[in-house]
C-alpha cells in the first residue's frame, strides 16, 4: 500500500496515561474483592470508583436518583472522599494489597478492537476526574459498576424530594449527607425493606411504606410534602419530605457494552443483563440483581397518558404512545402512534419522541420507555454511547491528543475534488478547501 | 412496479418522488429506514459544489409540507473562523455558491458574537451564507418513508435483499429475504452495499466504506440561526439547542457481508470536544452527553455516482459518496427522473457516470491510501 491517507486514522496513536494489567470500574465490595485478587495474584491493578462524584452530576441524578436530598457537603471533595473511605474500610486494604484506587475517577469509555475499529491494539478505558480526561490500556477489566435506581413514573415523581434506593443508600452511608427528615418508602419487596431498616436505623422518620397501590401520586408545591394512594378503596395520605422508590434496580451495563459485553434480556433476572467476555468480568449487581414486580408497577404508573416519563424531554406516555414529535415542533404523530413503526426499537423511538436523549442520559426513563414497547415481546436493548457520563466540553478537551492527529485534521475526509465542482470533471491537482484546522496543504 | 434497495435518504426520496407521480414502488431496506449514516448525520444542506445545489434550496423550504411531517429544516449558515487559513478557505468554497447568485456577507468579531454568542477571542471572523440551513436527519428520513406509504408506496424493513435477477438486458425481480419481488426497474441506493449489490450484474462500482463519528452536548438556549460551525467541525445547534458536532479522522474499513458494522466510537470523541471548546470557548462548562457513529462510502474522486445502466438498461445505481443528506430532495427526484426518462432535466449530471471509474486499476484503495487496517 502507498502512504495510508494522512487524515485517517491509519497511523495514528491515542496518547495513554499508563497501561494495567488489570482495571476495575466500581469500590464496591464486589470490586474491591475483585481488585485485592488481581493484586494478589501480581497483576498491576486501579480500582476506579467515580465516587465522590462531579458535584453537577447529583443535580442530573448520575447515576443515581438523588432527589436533590444531598446537603452541600457533598460538594467539598476532600471531606467526601474522606466519608467514602470511612464507609468503605475495604479500600484501605485494598491499597495496602498493592491496588491503586483512584476514587472521583469516572469511566466514562471502552474503547476495543472490532471490525470498524482497528487502531488499538489493546482495550484502552477513558477516566476523568473534575478537570481531565485520559486514557489508559488495559489487558483485563472488571466491570464492577452495581446497579442504579429505575423510576416509577407516578404523578409527582419529578418533584425535588422523589429519589431512588440506591441514590437514599448513597447519601445516607456514602456521602453522609441525606438531607431528608421523613421518609415514605414506595415497593414491596427486598429493596425497599432495605431502605426502610436503614432509614429507622439512622434516625430518620418513616411516614409510610406503600407496597401495593391500586393509584399513587406525590404532591407538594415545589417540594414533596405528601404522599396520596389508593389501597383497596380507601385513599390514604402520609406527610413527608421525601420519597424513596425502591421497586427494583438495573444493574448499570453501559460500560459493559461499550466493552462489546453480549446483553440480552435474561427473564430470570428480571431485565437485561451483561455476559462476560474473554477480556471483560463482571462482577456483582451489574450482573443483574433478582427479578421485582417492575413490570406491574410500570404498567399502573404508565396507563396514565399524562405520565411525564422522560423530564428531561418533557415526553409522557401519552406522547410516546402516539410517537408525537417533541413539543417544539407543535406537531401530531403518524395516525397509527406507534403502529407506524413496525418492529418497535428504543433507539428509533428516542430520535423520533426525544425520550431518553436528555442530560440525565436516559438513566431515568429507560425501563419505562421499553416497557412501553414491549407489549409484546421485549424490545432491543437502547444502544449506550462514549461518554457515559456527561463530562464538560473542558474536561473531555484536555485529553491528550497525537499532534499528528491535529495537524492533518479535517472537517470530512480529505477529499480534495470532493469539495469543488462536481459539474467539471475532478481536477487532477485540486486544492483542498474543506474544513480544515490550519497550515499547509496536506491532503490531495 | 419500481424496486428500491436501500431505505436511506436518497432511496426513500427516490421512492417519495416516484409515488407522488403515482408509480408503484416498494423499499427494500435490510434494517429500519434512516438507520445508518442517514439518520445521524451533521444534517446539512449547503452544497454549492453540487449540480443538485439549485435544486436542494428550492425544494427545503417546501419539504415539511410535501412529507407532511416535520423535518426541522433551518435556512442560513455561519461560518466562524479561528485563523487567517480558516477564513481563506471559508470564502473559496463561499465563492462557489455566490457565483451561482447566492448570498454571503462576512462578519466581523462583534457581528459573529451578535449572532453566535459563544465565540470568543480567537475568532479573526466569519461568514453569515444567505442560503444553505440544516435539518433533523432522524426525523427526515422516517418523513420520507411515511409519505411514501401515505402514497400508497411499500416499505418493506428488516428486510435483505440477496440478488436482482435479470433476463435479456433487464433487471425483473429483485431477489429478498422475503421472497422475490417482481421489478420493471431498480434504484440500488445501498450506501456502502451498493457495490456488492452491482457486481454481480457486471458492474464495478468502486467505493470504499469508512466509519466518521461525531458528539452531542446538553442543550443551550436556542441562538438566531442555530447551522454554525468551523474550525474543521461540521455540526448545528439542533432545534431543540443541543450542539450536535463532527469532523476529524475517518476509519477506513472493510464490510463482512450484507449486514453494516456497528458504527462505534473512538477516543476521537475527545478530539471532537477540545475543537468544539477551540471553536466556542465559553462552552468549556456544557457537557457531551452522547456521541454518534456512522458508517458511509467515498467513490475514488470523493463525488456521487447517478447513473442508469446500459446494461441492464433498467438499474440504476446512486451513492451519493458520503455527502447524501442534505441534497437527498434533489436527488431522489433526479433519480427518480433517471428511473423514468433516462436523464434528468434539471441539473447536469454528466460527470456523475459510472464510466469515469473505466480505467481505473484494481487496487484503487491501496493507491490512495484508503486501506482498512490490518485485521
Amino acid at each position: 500500500m502507498s502512504q495510508a491517507d494522512p487524515t485517517s486514522l491509519a497511523g495514528k496513536t491515542f496518547p495513554l496515561r499508563d497501561g494495567y494489567d488489570h482495571v476495575v470500574i466500581g469500590a464496591g465490595d464486589a470490586g474491591i474483592a475483585a481488585a485485592q485478587a488481581a493484586a494478589a495474584a501480581g497483576a498491576k491493578t486501579l480500582l476506579v470508583d467515580e465516587h465522590p462524584l462531579d458535584p453537577g452530576l447529583f443535580g442530573l441524578d448520575i447515576p443515581y436518583l438523588f432527589g436533590e436530598r444531598v446537603d452541600a457537603a457533598t460538594r467539598n471533595a476532600g471531606r467526601m472522599e474522606e466519608r467514602i473511605v470511612a464507609a468503605r474500610p475495604g479500600l484501605i486494604a485494598a491499597m495496602e494489597a498493592g491496588v491503586e484506587v483512584a476514587l472521583g475517577v469516572a469511566a466514562w469509555g471502552g474503547f476495543v478492537r472490532g471490525v470498524a475499529n482497528r487502531g488499538l491494539p489493546r482495550p484502552v478505558l477513558g477516566l476523568a476526574d473534575r478537570e481531565a480526561a485520559w486514557l489508559v490500556a488495559v489487558d483485563r477489566i472488571t466491570v464492577a459498576t452495581g446497579a442504579r435506581d429505575v423510576v416509577v413514573p407516578f404523578a409527582g415523581w419529578t418533584l425535588p424530594g422523589v429519589m431512588g434506593a440506591r441514590g437514599f443508600d448513597a447519601a445516607l452511608r456514602l456521602y453522609g449527607a441525606f438531607s431528608g427528615r421523613r421518609i415514605a418508602v414506595i415497593g414491596g419487596g427486598t429493596l425497599a425493606d432495605g431502605v426502610v431498616t436503614a432509614a429507622r436505623t439512622a434516625g430518620i422518620e418513616v411516614a409510610a411504606q406503600i407496597a401495593a397501590p391500586t393509584a399513587l401520586r406525590i404532591e407538594g408545591r415545589e417540594d414533596v410534602a405528601r404522599i396520596t394512594w389508593q389501597d383497596g378503596d380507601a385513599w390514604r395520605e402520609a406527610a413527608c419530605d421525601t420519597v424513596v422508590m425502591a421497586v427494583d434496580t438495573v444493574p448499570m451495563v453501559d460500560l459493559a457494552e461499550l466493552l462489546g459485553c453480549p446483553i440480552a434480556w435474561v427473564a430470570a433476572k428480571g431485565g437485561f443483563a451483561p455476559q462476560p467476555t474473554p477480556q471483560v468480568a463482571i462482577v456483582g449487581d451489574a450482573l443483574g440483581t433478582a427479578p421485582a414486580a417492575r413490570a406491574a408497577w410500570l404498567d399502573l404508573a404508565l396507563a396514565e397518558d399524562h405520565a411525564l416519563v422522560c423530564a428531561c424531554e418533557e415526553v409522557s406516555a401519552g406522547d410516546l404512545r402516539a410517537l408525537r414529535p417533541p413539543r417544539y415542533l407543535d406537531a401530531a404523530g403518524p395516525e397509527a402512534g406507534l403502529g407506524a413503526l413496525g418492529p418497535l426499537n428504543q433507539d428509533q423511538v428516542k430520535r423520533l419522541t426525544r425520550a431518553g436523549m436528555g442530560a440525565c442520559q436516559g438513566r431515568r426513563c429507560r425501563e419505562s420507555v421499553h416497557a412501553l414497547l414491549s407489549r409484546d415481546r421485549p424490545a432491543p436493548l437502547a444502544s449506550y454511547r462514549a461518554p457515559i457520563r456527561p463530562l464538560p466540553l473542558s474536561v473531555l478537551a484536555a485529553l491528550e491528543e497525537d499532534p499528528a492527529l491535529r495537524a492533518n485534521w479535517t472537517g470530512w475526509f480529505g477529499i480534495a475534488a470532493q469539495w469543488l465542482p462536481h459539474w467539471e470533471p475532478a481536477p487532477e491537482d485540486a486544492e483542498y478547501i474543506g474544513g480544515r484546522l490550519s497550515g499547509a496543504e496536506v491532503v490531495k | 412496479m419500481i424496486v428500491i434497495v436501500g431505505g436511506g435518504v436518497t432511496g426513500l426520496s427516490t421512492a417519495f418522488w416516484l409515488a407522488r407521480e403515482g408509480h408503484p414502488v416498494t423499499v427494500v431496506e435490510k434494517g429500519i429506514v434512516g438507520w445508518e449514516a442517514s439518520g445521524r448525520n451533521g444534517g446539512g444542506c449547503t452544497h454549492p459544489y453540487s449540480p443538485l445545489f439549485r435544486e436542494e434550496q428550492r425544494l427545503w423550504p417546501m419539504m415539511d409540507e410535501l412529507l407532511g411531517h416535520p423535518t426541522e429544516w433551518r435556512p442560513h449558515r455561519l461560518k466562524v473562523a479561528l485563523d487567517e487559513g480558516q477564513l481563506d478557505r471559508l470564502w473559496k468554497s463561499t465563492k462557489l455558491a455566490t457565483d451561482q447568485g447566492f448570498e454571503a456577507a462576512p462578519l466581523d468579531r462583534a457581528e459573529l458574537r451578535d449572532l453566535v454568542p459563544w465565540v470568543g477571542d480567537n475568532a479573526v471572523g466569519g461568514i453569515h451564507w444567505k442560503y444553505g440551513g440544516h435539518a433533523n436527519p432522524q426525523r427526515t428520513s422516517q418523513a420520507y418513508a411515511w409519505a411514501v406509504e401515505r402514497l400508497g408506496g411499500r416499505i418493506l424493513q428488516h428486510t435483505a435483499v440477496r440478488g436482482i435477477r435479470s433476463q435479456g438486458g433487464r433487471a425483473v425481480a429483485v431477489e429478498t429475504s422475503a421472497g422475490e419481488i417482481g421489478c420493471d426497474a431498480v434504484v440500488i441506493a445501498a450506501g456502502p452495499h451498493t457495490a456488492a449489490l452491482a457486481a454481480p450484474l457486471g458492474h464495478r462500482v468502486p467505493m470504499a466504506p469508512a466509519r466518521v463519528e461525531m458528539i452531542v452536548t446538553e442543550p443551550l438556549p436556542s441562538i438566531v440561526h442555530g447551522g454554525v460551525d468551523g474550525n474543521g467541525l461540521y455540526g448545528r445547534q439542533t432545534l431543540r439547542g443541543n450542539l450536535a458536532y463532527g469532523g476529524g479522522p475517518h476509519e477506513w474499513i472493510d464490510l463482512d457481508g450484507e449486514a453494516t458494522p456497528r458504527p462505534v466510537n473512538s477516543p476521537v470523541v475527545a478530539s471532537l470536544a477540545r475543537r468544539l471548546n477551540e471553536l466556542f470557548p465559553r462552552l468549556g462548562h456544557v457537557r457531551v452527553i452522547r456521541s454518534w457513529g456512522g458508517i458511509v462510502e467515498n467513490t475514488p474522486d470523493g463525488r456521487p455516482i447517478l447513473d442508469r445502466l446500459e446494461d441492464p438498461g433498467n438499474v440504476v445505481v446512486a451513492s451519493m459518496s458520503s455527502v447524501g443528506f442534505g441534497l437527498s430532495p434533489a436527488t431522489g427526484r433526479a433519480l427518480a427522473q433517471l428511473v423514468l426518462q433516462g436523464h434528468c432535466d434539471f441539473a447536469d449530471l454528466s460527470q456523475l457516470k459510472l464510466s469515469r471509474f473505466g480505467n481505473l486499476p484494481l487496487d484503487w484503495r491501496s493507491r490512495q491510501g484508503w486501506e482498512a487496517m490490518p485485521a
